[in-house]
């Protein structure tokens, strides 16, 4: 515990007081998040970290994977649901983005049924990622959570696609009043990469969308003056 | 999206430079948390900036109130199991928190069943905090009823803890510990539970 109650004293010392009337603010009045985050409970992808978070900005789920459940399911896993539910139907967030990162283990226990074997709980969670990682399996990379890299992109693109499954959600994106996103971070260099909807593929942000921005599907009409796209 | 590409820009270029080493050494070596956290989803109770938290420090679980079901192996209450699974057996984390807050939109829905009307799901999460209602229901203002069942929120996810296999082998062992905390979002308190008197203490 003096670990935690030291950062606690670092938190009082440095943050609160420049955020202190902001907290007030948000006792007084209650949160008003423009985002649900849905993220992996891995200690080095912290989505607050990750997105110079302010308090009252994100709303924030975290289990093992950032795995989204199917809406319809008779097994339970209320808690993801719940939390989504509240965000979107009480909350009204207006962006629902999931942040998948690498070395993930809960992808790698999905790729690898050793490595579930024996934890409780853990082998059903992940069973739900199959889908997504079915398709990986054959080209060899599993096990120590190395080189998932794509398992793991397939994993956001399966949660987003199960989001777009729950119908308070498909009808607030349909009408605009709700965006849904993806991203991958990698934690060994620091990259985020977003999930461009048209092309299917991750575009790291460092590489400023030049891409996806100038070349992606659908956008070619943007590129500017001089730049010559794959088209042409 | 453009707020979190901002936000994550300051973080490029503020954070990373300073974290980068730790970073790619837990890339390469794996985590191993110390701590698992489990708190609420809310927006204004993080823990990682509550703690100050640097990478490969926490393990965390959020979800709506924070709440650590009992073991039950047929319920389906299974993703903060499976977390806290993965933490303790997988990882080996030698602590775990709960951590709770006050104005905690779960515990309302708890004691005002039309919050849950229309919300698909929370209904059932939250009816995981009916022994916490009835606990409290001797308490007749609401806004003290309601400390008291976040309060209460933490103890019953810390009873429900012991309720697993896992948890109460190594807790028996002296392996792991577990703790209790309500963050104050008004006044920025934080308050730790003593587990022999079964008061909250404000640190400092």
């Amino acid at each position: 515990m003096d670990r935690l109650i030291r950062g606690y004293r670092e938190f009082r010392k440095n943050r609160w007081p420049e955020e202190r009337t902001n907290y007030a603010r948000l006792a007084k009045r209650g949160q008003r998040p423009e985002y649900l985050l849905i993220a992996c409970s891995d200690s080095r992808s912290d989505p607050a970290t990750v997105f110079s978070a302010n308090p009252g900005e994100f709303f924030v789920v975290r289990n093992v994977a950032a795995v989204v459940p199917p809406y319809e399911d008779d097994k339970g896993f209320y808690g993801t649901r719940a939390a989504i539910a509240y965000a979107v139907l009480a909350l009204n967030v207006r962006n629902v983005v999931v942040m998948g990162h690498a070395r993930c283990g809960g992808v790698a226990a999905a790729m690898d049924s050793k490595v579930a074997e024996s934890i409780p709980f853990l082998r059903e969670w992940v069973s739900l990622l199959k889908p997504a990682v079915e398709s990986q399996i054959p080209k060899g990379h599993h096990g120590h959570g190395h080189g998932n890299t794509d398992a793991e992109r397939a994993a956001v693109k399966l949660s987003i696609e199960r989001l777009r499954g729950y119908p308070f959600i498909a009808e607030r994106e349909k009408s605009g009043a709700i965006h849904v996103d993806g991203l991958h971070f990698d934690i060994a260099n620091g990259i985020l990469a977003v999930l461009d909807h048209d092309t299917g593929a991750f575009e790291p942000v460092e590489r400023p969308g030049l891409f996806s921005r100038w070349f992606g599907g659908g956008r070619r009409a943007a590129a500017p003056p001089g730049i010559r796209t794959a088209a042409e | 999206m453009d707020r979190l590409i901002e936000g994550y820009r300051a973080f490029r270029a503020g954070r990373w430079p300073r974290e980068r080493a730790q970073y790619e050494e837990l890339a390469a070596k794996g985590q191993k948390p110390a701590t698992l956290v489990i708190a609420c989803s809310d927006s204004r109770a993080d823990p990682a900036t509550i703690f100050d938290a640097a990478p490969g420090e926490l393990f965390v679980v959020r979800n709506v109130a924070g709440i650590v079901p009992p073991y039950e192996t047929d319920s389906g209450y299974h993703g903060t199991s499976a977390a806290l699974a993965f933490a303790v057996v997988t990882l080996g984390v030698t602590q775990i928190l709960v951590l709770g807050h006050a104005q905690c939109g779960g515990i309302a829905a708890a004691l005002d069943d039309s919050l849950t009307e229309g919300v698909p799901f929370l209904g059932n999460w939250i009816a995981l905090l009916e022994p916490v209602r009835a606990h409290s229901a001797h308490i007749h203002d609401t806004a003290e009823r309601h400390t008291a069942m976040e309060r209460d929120c933490v103890a019953l996810s810390l009873a429900n803890l012991m309720t697993f296999p896992f948890v109460t082998e190594r807790v028996t062992a002296g392996r792991l510990r577990l703790h209790g905390a309500r963050f104050g979002i008004a006044d920025g308190r934080l308050e730790i539970l003593d587990r022999a008197t079964g008061a909250f203490v404000a640190v400092e």
